[in-house]
């Protein structure tokens, strides 16, 4: 008898779930993409689904995600400031200082290659496990705490029911594996194209930016000035990558910043893309960031070194600070330009028009706690 | 070897049967490729080659990228009208209307180019006895002011595009010499070109859009010479930083390099020296 009842209970009465939600466990979630936006990549084995994103929100505002229990993604990446934190350089979980500056998390579906000087990671989902578990430095510094991080967030209530709902397909949905596709799941979804800028070239709205500002695009496509050779197309960087690209970039480039030996050496805490190619042509090469919402994102360069937008107009206008003027493996593109004080103004009206406010307060982004 | 090559085309024909083409002009169209080589005097272009004696002062080089966009391709008859080639879209290489020919492997000097290279382009045109080849350098004007980032390849090569105003390079050859370790580069596009994206009117001073035509067999590979493309430039030659901003020419208006240059290629007028058949 007693066999039976069990039978019974296992039948009718289900689980210890709270109330089901009413989506499907794997509902797609279908991304709104802006006027002129093509399909960003998704790698076939992560699937955008709405438990995902949802799942993927909850972790990037959790900050039981850190050793310290007491920073989370969006503590480095703040919605108010495009997902960057307004500093030169953040600090990680154990206090460590973090050599390079919070990059834009805005419309990162669209990068490739990630990060500031590492070209391994191939995806969004292996790009966050460095953030997470790296320890050089250390950020979130998840390292040697793996276990008792998965085992805090099975108690939680909210993923108890999220991660079985969004990797239904997982015997043991509770995994870093998990964690990231969720993140990077959440990541995809912060999405902006609605700058004044993009209602002008997409919109057809002509009246959308001044006329400065339209003459800002028009120097910024000179070859005088070369702003468009790596701040190119949709994203503002060549650093490109949507769902039908059959070729990756790899584009790298040295804008001049430093050269601390006269062989093209950048400081040692980020001497750039030599740190993994070993090829001394790659001393003082990054990735090309986006310029959309730079108004937001200062400070600027790869060690948030430049102050403000004016001051990064002037050392492209030197061709470069310092010693960097003559550094070896400094792009032909920063060869330095005569700009008169209109077109300055001309040139930072139009990067001003870049910034899509929406994003900032937009709730699908927000803090979800 | 024109028989040959009829024999071919109807040899296609039989084996490719069945057509899959909506439209019933093109139902009696064939498969057909056109390769292409790259060549350094006798010898095959690759990257990671040491090229002697290039330009008018006769310079050491080593490849860094030659890539070029191809359209409007025709095929030569006997007393009768060119004959369409059209495209077999591919999603990589080939749209309908563009095609992508890639000569570059990313080895050697080549590192920011692709892995992938291409070599033929692959159509579809009526049977018959061919005697030639025209084609297009370049991407067509009506799709050169588009936005890379929405374009469908082969048309979302970030390395191939300037922006909306200036449009696409049209073929990029660059070398790697002592005296320029960024490159001497011939990027080849439209010059002078101004425009705005939310009316998108573009127009250009010169379309630089060169056509090149090549009687022979067209079973054979059309050769692309890089000593002829360079043979009009002096490799050596330092920009002025004044007139001449960049080693090579960029489509730069004013940039006294571009003449030799383009002139290689029939631009604005004159015989092209770069293609051949044999």
């Amino acid at each position: 008898m007693k066999a039976l009842w069990t039978a019974f209970l296992a039948m009718g009465c289900g689980s210890a779930e709270p109330t089901p939600l009413a989506e499907e466990p794997d509902a797609p979630y279908v991304l709104q993409l802006p006027a002129g936006f093509p399909k960003p990549y998704i790698p076939a084995d992560n699937k955008l689904t709405v438990a995902k994103v949802e799942l993927g929100r909850r972790l990037f505002y959790d900050v039981r995600l850190s050793v310290s229990g007491e920073q989370s993604c969006a503590s480095c990446h703040q919605q108010s400031l495009a997902f960057t934190d307004g500093l030169p350089h953040p600090r990680g979980a154990t206090g460590e200082d973090v050599p390079r500056s919070s990059m834009s998390l805005v419309n990162v579906a669209y990068y490739y290659p990630y990060t500031w000087e590492n070209p391994q990671p191939h995806t969004l989902e292996q790009q966050a496990l460095i953030p997470l578990f790296a320890d050089a430095p250390v950020e979130m510094g998840l390292g040697s705490v793996e276990k008792q991080v998965l085992q805090d967030l099975k108690t939680e209530p909210v993923y108890q029911r999220l991660f079985p709902k969004a990797f239904p397909e997982l015997e043991a949905p509770f995994s870093s594996d998990a964690i990231v596709k969720a993140l990077a799941s959440f990541e995809r979804t912060i999405i902006a194209g609605d700058s004044p800028f993009d209602r002008y070239a997409y919109g057809g709205e002509e009246d959308a930016i001044s006329d400065e500002a339209k003459l800002g695009f028009e120097l910024f496509n000179l070859e005088r000035f070369e702003c468009y050779h790596c701040h190119a197309g949709l994203n503002f960087t060549t650093a490109f990558r949507v769902a039908s690209s059959q070729f990756l970039s790899k584009d790298y480039q040295n804008n001049g910043l430093y050269d601390l030996d006269g062989e093209g050496s950048y400081p040692a805490e980020s001497p750039g893309l030599v740190a993994l190619s070993n090829d001394p042509a790659d001393r003082g090469k990054f990735r090309v960031p986006t310029l959309r919402n730079i108004a937001l994102t200062a400070p600027y360069m790869h060690d948030g070194s430049i102050a403000t937008l004016r001051d990064v107009l002037e050392h492209y206008a030197a061709g470069g600070r310092g010693d960097g003027r003559t550094n070896p493996n400094k792009s032909q593109f920063v060869r330095g330009f005569d700009v008169t004080p209109e077109e300055k103004s001309a040139l930072l009206a139009l990067l001003e028009a870049l910034t899509d406010e929406s994003v900032l307060t937009d709730p699908r982004f927000s803090d979800p706690w | 070897m024109r028989g040959l090559v009829a024999t071919g085309l109807l040899l296609a024909a039989t084996a490719c049967g069945e057509s899959n083409e909506p439209s019933v002009s093109q139902e009696d169209h064939v498969s057909l490729t056109l390769r292409f080589e790259a060549r350094v005097g006798e010898l095959p272009f690759s990257c990671g080659q040491q090229l002697d004696a290039l330009g008018t002062s006769g310079v050491e080089a080593e490849p860094m990228d030659l890539r070029l966009y191809v359209h409007d391709v025709r095929l030569l008859r006997d007393g009768g009208e060119p004959a369409p080639f059209s495209f077999e879209a591919d999603g990589v290489w080939q749209s309908d209307t563009v095609a992508l020919l890639d000569f570059e492997d990313a080895s050697g000097r080549c590192s920011e180019g692709t892995e992938e290279t291409n070599t033929l382009l692959r159509g579809r045109a009526p049977p018959g006895d061919y005697t030639g080849v025209v084609f297009r350098i370049g991407v067509p004007t009506a799709q050169n002011h588009l936005d890379l980032s929405t374009a469908a390849p082969p048309l979302n090569v970030p390395d191939l595009y300037w922006s909306w105003q200036g449009g696409y390079k049209y073929l990029k050859a660059e070398l790697y010499t002592e005296g320029h370790h960024d490159g001497y580069l011939l990027h080849l596009g439209a010059q002078g070109c101004g425009g705005s994206p939310a009316s998108g009117v573009f127009d250009c001073v010169a379309e630089n859009l060169a056509e090149i035509t090549l009687k022979g067999d067209i079973s054979a590979p059309v050769t692309l010479g890089v000593v002829a493309l360079f043979a009009g430039v002096d490799l050596a030659a330092q920009p002025d930083m004044q007139t001449d901003l960049v080693p090579g020419c960029m489509s730069g208006l004013g940039d006294p390099e571009c003449a030799p240059l383009l002139a290689a290629f029939g631009l604005p007028s004159g015989e092209q020296k770069v293609f051949s058949l044999p």
